[in-house]
C-alpha cells in the first residue's frame, strides 16, 4: 500500500526547488567569483552584483507563465471575495430596509444620464444661439414660424393662398 | 624563519570589513530631523490658485500676476492614475517653474479622486467633455484662439486624441512619455495585460472603479527590486544628507497617493489600447468620432525616456509618423518614467531645451505682458458647454 503524499514534504520540495534555481542563477550571473575583487569597495560592488542579479532573476520570473497563472487565480480569488462580501451586505441592507449599493448606483447612472441629455440640449441651444449670431438668424427664424403657419394651416383644414 | 605554504591553492574570502558603528549611530540620531523634514512635505512647490473647477478636477494656474512673456497660455494634463504635483515636486525639481520662469501663462490639471459616482465616466468625458471646457474656459482667460497642450503619460496619450479632434484649438503639442502604440514591447505591463490572465471586465463590474491597490501593486511590481530593497538601502546609506531625504520623502509621498481610476475608463484604455491597439488603426472611438492621429498639424515634440519600464520608448515612437504635422520632433532622454519629470539631469539638461523650444513657437508679448482683450463676437463661446462649471 502506498503512503498518502505529504504535503509537507511536497511544499518543502517546492521550497529547495526554488531557491536552488536561484543560487544556480546567481552564481551564473557571477555573484561567487573565483577571486574577490580588489579595491576598497569590495562589498558594494558585491552588493551590485547581487542586486542586478537579483533584478534579472525577478523580471524573468515575473513574466513566466506560472506567475501569470498565480496572477490570475489572485486577481479571482480578490474578485470572489469582494461579490461575497458585497453580496453579504447587500442582503443585510436589504434585511434593514436601507437602500442598498446597487440601488445608489442605479440612481447615480440615472442622474448620470439626466444631466448628458440636459448638457447635449443645451449645447445644441448654444449652437443654435452661436449661428444665429453669425448671421444665420434670417434663415433660422423663417423655417419655425413657417413650421408654426403650416401647423396652423392644417389645424384649420384652410388651404394656402398665394401672396 | 620558514613560511607556512598551503598545500593547494585556496581562494582566499575577502577580509571581513569592519561595521560601521559609528555611521549606524549618525543615522540614529538622524531620525529626528528626518521626521521633521516629514512633517514639512508639501504637494506642489510653484504658488498657484484654482482658476477653474467642474466635479471633482481643479485647473491650477501658477502666478497669475507675473508679468508674462509668450502666448499661448500652456496647459498641463497628467494621468488619471496618479496626481499631478510630480511635475511640481520641489523647488529645484519643478517642470512647472521652468515654464513659469521662462515666462509663460501655464495651468495645470488636477482631476481629483473619482469616486462610486464616477464610474462610468469614459473616455469621451474626459476629452470632450472636461478637457474641452478646460481649453475653452483658458482660452476665455487668455484671449487666445489656440493654447499650447502638453500630456504626460496617460495624459499625453489623452491630449493626442483632443488635438487629433479639436486641432482648432491646440497650438503646440509636447508630449511626455505618452503611449500611443500598444504593440507588445517586451515590458511586463504587455505580458500583464494579456486578457487569457486578465480580465478587465470581472475587475470594473466587480470593483466599479480601478482600486489603487490594484494599480500601486501593478507599479512596484513593475521594478520590484528596486522598489522595495534597493530604495531602502539607498535611504539608509544617505539618510544623513538633509537634501536627500527631502527629495526621497517627497516622491515618496506622490508614489503613495494613488487614486482610483474611472472604471468604464480603465476598461476602455485595457481593451483599446492593450488588448486592441485601436489607437494607432485609428480605430478608438470617442464619443461618435474616431481618433486620427493623422489630424494632428501642429508642432509637435515627444519626449521618451530611454530607460522607461512603463512606457517603453517603442510605444512612443511612432507617433511622429502618424501625425501630419511639418515640425515635428522628438527626444528620448536617458532616464526613467518619472526621472524624466524630476531627475537633477533632466531638469537641467532637458527642460530649459523643451521652453526653449515652446517660445520659438509663441508669441512673444511686448514687455508690458498684456495680451489681446477677448474678442466681441462669441468665438471664445464657441464650442463651449453650457456651464455647469464655476470659475475660482
Amino acid at each position: 500500500m502506498s503512503s498518502p503524499p505529504n504535503p509537507t514534504a511536497s511544499m518543502a520540495d517546492v521550497f529547495t526547488r526554488f531557491w536552488g534555481d536561484f543560487a544556480a542563477n546567481m552564481s551564473s550571473a557571477g555573484l561567487m567569483p573565483q577571486q574577490p575583487p580588489a579595491g576598497g569597495d569590495a562589498m558594494k560592488q558585491m552588493q551590485r552584483i547581487f542586486l542586478d542579479a537579483m533584478s534579472k532573476y525577478v523580471d524573468d520570473m515575473l513574466r513566466s507563465p506560472q506567475f501569470l497563472e498565480m496572477l490570475k487565480t489572485s486577481m479571482n480569488n480578490a474578485i470572489a471575495m469582494k461579490r461575497q462580501l458585497d453580496g453579504f451586505l447587500t442582503n443585510a441592507m436589504r434585511a434593514a430596509g436601507a437602500p442598498t449599493q446597487e440601488d445608489a448606483a442605479e440612481t447615480i447612472e440615472r442622474l448620470n444620464s439626466l444631466e448628458r441629455r440636459i448638457v447635449d440640449r443645451l449645447k445644441a441651444l448654444n449652437d443654435r444661439v452661436d449661428a444665429m449670431e453669425s448671421g444665420g438668424a434670417r434663415t433660422l427664424a423663417r423655417k419655425p414660424a413657417a413650421a408654426a403657419r403650416g401647423a396652423a394651416r392644417r389645424a384649420t383644414g384652410k388651404r394656402r393662398t398665394k401672396r | 624563519m620558514s613560511t607556512f605554504t598551503p598545500p593547494f591553492n585556496w581562494p582566499m574570502p575577502p577580509a571581513i570589513p569592519m561595521p560601521d558603528i559609528a555611521g549606524f549611530f549618525e543615522r540614529i540620531a538622524a531620525m529626528p530631523k528626518i521626521a521633521q523634514i516629514a512633517q514639512r512635505v508639501r504637494k506642489g512647490a510653484t504658488p498657484h490658485e484654482v482658476s477653474y473647477r467642474d466635479d471633482k478636477l481643479r485647473v491650477l494656474r501658477y502666478r497669475p500676476d507675473d508679468p508674462k512673456t509668450y502666448r499661448p497660455p500652456l496647459l498641463m494634463v497628467f494621468a488619471l492614475v496618479n496626481r499631478p504635483y510630480i511635475l511640481d515636486l520641489l523647488p529645484g525639481k519643478s517642470v512647472v517653474s521652468h515654464f513659469v520662469d521662462c515666462g509663460f501663462d501655464v495651468y495645470m490639471v488636477d482631476w481629483g479622486e473619482p469616486d462610486a459616482g464616477d464610474r462610468n465616466l469614459r473616455g469621451e468625458d474626459y476629452i470632450d467633455r472636461y478637457l474641452h471646457d478646460i481649453v475653452n474656459h483658458i482660452r476665455e482667460m487668455s484671449g487666445q484662439d489656440r493654447i499650447s497642450l502638453m500630456g504626460y503619460c496617460m495624459g499625453g496619450t489623452l491630449c493626442a486624441m483632443y488635438t487629433a479632434l479639436h486641432q482648432e484649438m491646440i497650438r503646440n503639442l509636447i508630449l511626455m512619455t505618452a503611449p500611443i502604440d500598444f504593440t507588445p514591447q517586451n515590458n511586463l505591463l504587455s505580458y500583464w495585460a494579456d486578457p487569457r490572465y486578465f480580465d478587465v471586465d470581472a475587475i470594473v463590474d466587480t470593483f466599479g472603479n480601478a482600486p489603487p491597490w490594484l494599480l500601486q501593486m501593478s507599479f512596484l511590481l513593475l521594478r520590484p527590486v528596486q522598489n522595495l530593497v534597493e530604495k531602502y538601502i539607498t535611504f539608509y546609506e544617505k539618510m544623513t544628507d538633509e537634501k536627500f531625504v527631502e527629495e526621497f520623502l517627497a516622491m515618496e509621498t506622490w508614489i503613495n497617493d494613488n487614486i482610483p481610476l474611472a472604471g468604464e475608463t480603465y476598461r476602455e484604455w485595457v481593451k483599446n489600447g492593450y488588448h486592441g491597439n485601436k489607437l494607432v488603426k485609428g480605430e478608438w472611438m470617442i464619443g461618435r468620432r474616431f481618433v486620427d492621429l493623422s489630424d494632428i498639424t501642429c508642432p509637435v515634440l515627444n519626449l521618451m525616456a530611454r530607460d522607461d519600464h512603463l512606457v517603453p520608448c517603442g510605444q512612443s515612437t511612432g507617433f511622429n509618423d502618424l501625425v501630419s504635422s511639418a515640425d515635428r520632433q522628438s527626444i528620448v532622454f536617458p532616464s526613467g518614467h518619472i526621472g524624466l519629470a524630476v531627475s537633477g539631469k533632466a531638469q537641467r539638461d532637458l527642460w530649459p531645451k523643451v521652453c526653449d523650444w515652446l517660445a520659438e513657437r509663441s508669441e512673444k508679448l511686448a514687455p508690458s505682458g498684456r495680451g489681446k482683450s477677448p474678442p466681441k463676437n462669441s468665438r471664445a463661446r464657441r464650442g463651449r458647454s453650457p456651464a455647469r462649471a464655476t470659475k475660482g
